[in-house]
């Protein structure tokens, strides 16, 4: 900022400076005997183009300064051609730094750090404790207006679209028919599955499923003819009703969905082994959406009303009466879950947070060897850099001299705190 | 009658230009004025050659420059002379008058010649 700051005064100084000569002019041809407007008429033609004269003199130092950039990124460009095997190991020792480190940001801000991309996810709250199981679930859906705006469950699959003897394996969600509604998450194309699709069996468009831009843009190469058209999974056909927005990957950081499909159709697909009605397989998050106003432990407090009625009717079948009693008695509480499930953040926040660490060492040690190799060359260089120093202009000098001592200070405090890799 | 103008050699207004500052400090138009009086008119330097130089010379570390209050009253950039502009100035008088006794030299001789 002070550096435009001081460009702007010169240019002000240096307008001033020629206006005053222009001024001048007209008080000398006043004096002579011109009226003031023929006095301004003669200054101007007699001073030319101020501002060609202006460009002339901000000339005189440009020049200078990009003549000084050029001749030290040649002299860097020269110097580095000279030596290929090291110009190639420190560049290629920075980028691997470099890379390794944006990579595990980019996971460590899509899982840790962003908040999920639907409507005001600050209101989403999770159901705590895991997986539940289906019968909860349709309790609760039941309940739904109860405690919150909306609910929704889902549980992560892989669905099986292999088709005439070609195995095609993606990544499936369950969803319930308010999945996309709730979270405020529109259809890029087409439309979004609701509660009139969530049926056993299929709603009145039959098993329909909504599928994700990027499993559009793989399988289908962004062809709208897409929509309306089928996809088996395990072997039962599904119409595809929409596609999501880009930004949209589902609610599991760290993955992102293929195909979404109404959660009462499971039965239809996995057949006998359906988990709909066992009382003992937890495979699905909860989550529900706040009304305006309501908080957390609002929302709680009106969900434990009903607790007693869903555990009691979604009992598990043929448990021991101690389990039975800790399962009826279990609180059901709701947490803020604005970046999806916490359960999934919780377990691989520190991990995660070890990996950044670990990458950003390896490009500070990087940094170090390159340093090391650099300060290495400039000891054997001692003659020639005093020479060029003695020699050369006072910009370049400056960047030299600044900038040796630098590097040899990084490369001392490297050196200290560890030996590298 | 104007006499008729001289075009300057390249590089010689710099040295004008330190020599008359060398004097007292001056701004820009008094520049001019002075170098068009000391040669009886026959140095014309326009703007657009002037200042570029001025702007060069202070770049260069021969010249500095201050802002004071002009006898018009406004403010004025007046430009002084540094110790190294004084140095250089010398070291260039020193060459030009050299250069000019030789050049001379070499007319008188080929004029001796002719007659």
């Amino acid at each position: 900022v002070s550096r435009w700051r001081r460009l702007w005064q010169r240019e002000r100084l240096l307008d001033a400076e020629l206006r005053d000569h222009v001024e001048r002019l007209v008080v000398d041809y006043v004096r002579d005997g011109a009226t003031e407007e023929e006095a301004r008429r003669r200054a101007r033609l007699e001073f030319g183009g101020i501002d060609a004269v202006k460009d002339q003199c901000r000339d005189v130092r440009r020049t200078r300064l990009v003549d000084g950039l050029a001749q030290d990124l040649r002299y860097g460009a020269r110097v580095l051609r000279r030596t290929p095997g090291l110009t190639v190991f420190a560049i290629a020792s920075l980028a691997l730094g470099i890379g390794a480190n944006s990579a595990i940001f980019s996971l460590v801000d899509h899982v840790l750090l962003q908040s999920l991309p639907v409507r005001d996810p600050g209101r989403l709250v999770l159901l705590d404790g895991g997986a539940w199981t289906n019968p909860v679930w349709e309790q609760i859906r039941d309940r739904q207006e109860t405690f919150s705006v909306g609910a929704l469950a889902w549980a992560d699959a892989r669905f099986d679209l292999s088709q005439g003897g070609q195995t095609e394996l993606v990544e499936g969600v369950w969803a319930s028919g308010g999945f996309f509604d709730v979270l405020g998450v529109g259809a890029g194309l087409g439309r979004t599955f609701t509660a009139g699709d969530d049926r056993r069996g299929g709603g009145p468009d039959g098993p329909v499923a909504v599928i994700s831009h990027a499993f559009w843009q793989r399988r289908f190469g962004g062809d709208p003819r897409a929509i309306g058209g089928s996809i088996p999974i395990n072997g039962v056909p599904f119409t595809i009703v929409g596609i999501t927005p880009p930004s949209f990957l589902g609610l599991t950081p760290g993955r992102s969905f293929d195909v979404a499909v109404p959660l009462a159709t499971e039965g239809l697909v996995s057949g006998r082994r359906s988990w709909l009605d066992a009382r003992d397989a937890s495979m699905l998050e909860i989550m529900a959406r706040l009304g305006p106003g309501q908080t957390v432990d609002e929302a709680t407090q009106s969900l434990r009303q009903a607790q007693a009625q869903i555990r009691a009717a979604t009992l598990p079948h043929g448990w021991p009466a101690r389990m039975l009693d800790r399962y009826l008695s279990g609180p059901m509480t709701l947490v803020p879950a604005p970046g999806g499930p916490t359960s999934f953040r919780t377990r691989y926040e520190r991990p995660l947070w070890i990996l950044m660490a670990v990458v950003t060492l390896v490009l500070l040690i990087a940094c170090a060897n390159v340093a090391h190799l650099l300060l290495a060359r400039a000891a054997g260089r001692q003659r020639e850099l005093t020479l060029r120093l003695a020699r050369e202009s006072p910009g370049s000098y400056w960047w030299k001299v600044r900038c040796w001592p630098a590097w040899a200070r990084c490369s001392a405090c490297a050196s200290r705190s560890g030996p590298p890799a | 009658m104007p006499l008729p103008k001289s075009d300057l050699p390249q590089g010689t207004l710099d040295l004008l230009v330190l020599k008359v500052l060398a004097l007292e400090p001056l701004h820009g138009y008094a520049i001019a004025q002075r170098l068009q009086q000391l040669s009886r008119e026959v140095v014309r330097v326009t703007q657009g050659s002037l200042y570029p130089a001025l702007h060069r010379l202070e770049n260069r570390g021969l010249l500095t420059a201050e802002w004071k209050v002009s006898d018009t009253g406004r403010e004025a950039k007046f430009y002084r002379l540094t110790r190294k502009g004084r140095t250089f100035m010398q070291e260039e008088v020193a060459s030009w008058q050299r250069l000019t006794n030789a050049v001379g030299l070499i007319l008188d001789a080929a004029r001796g010649d002719a007659t």
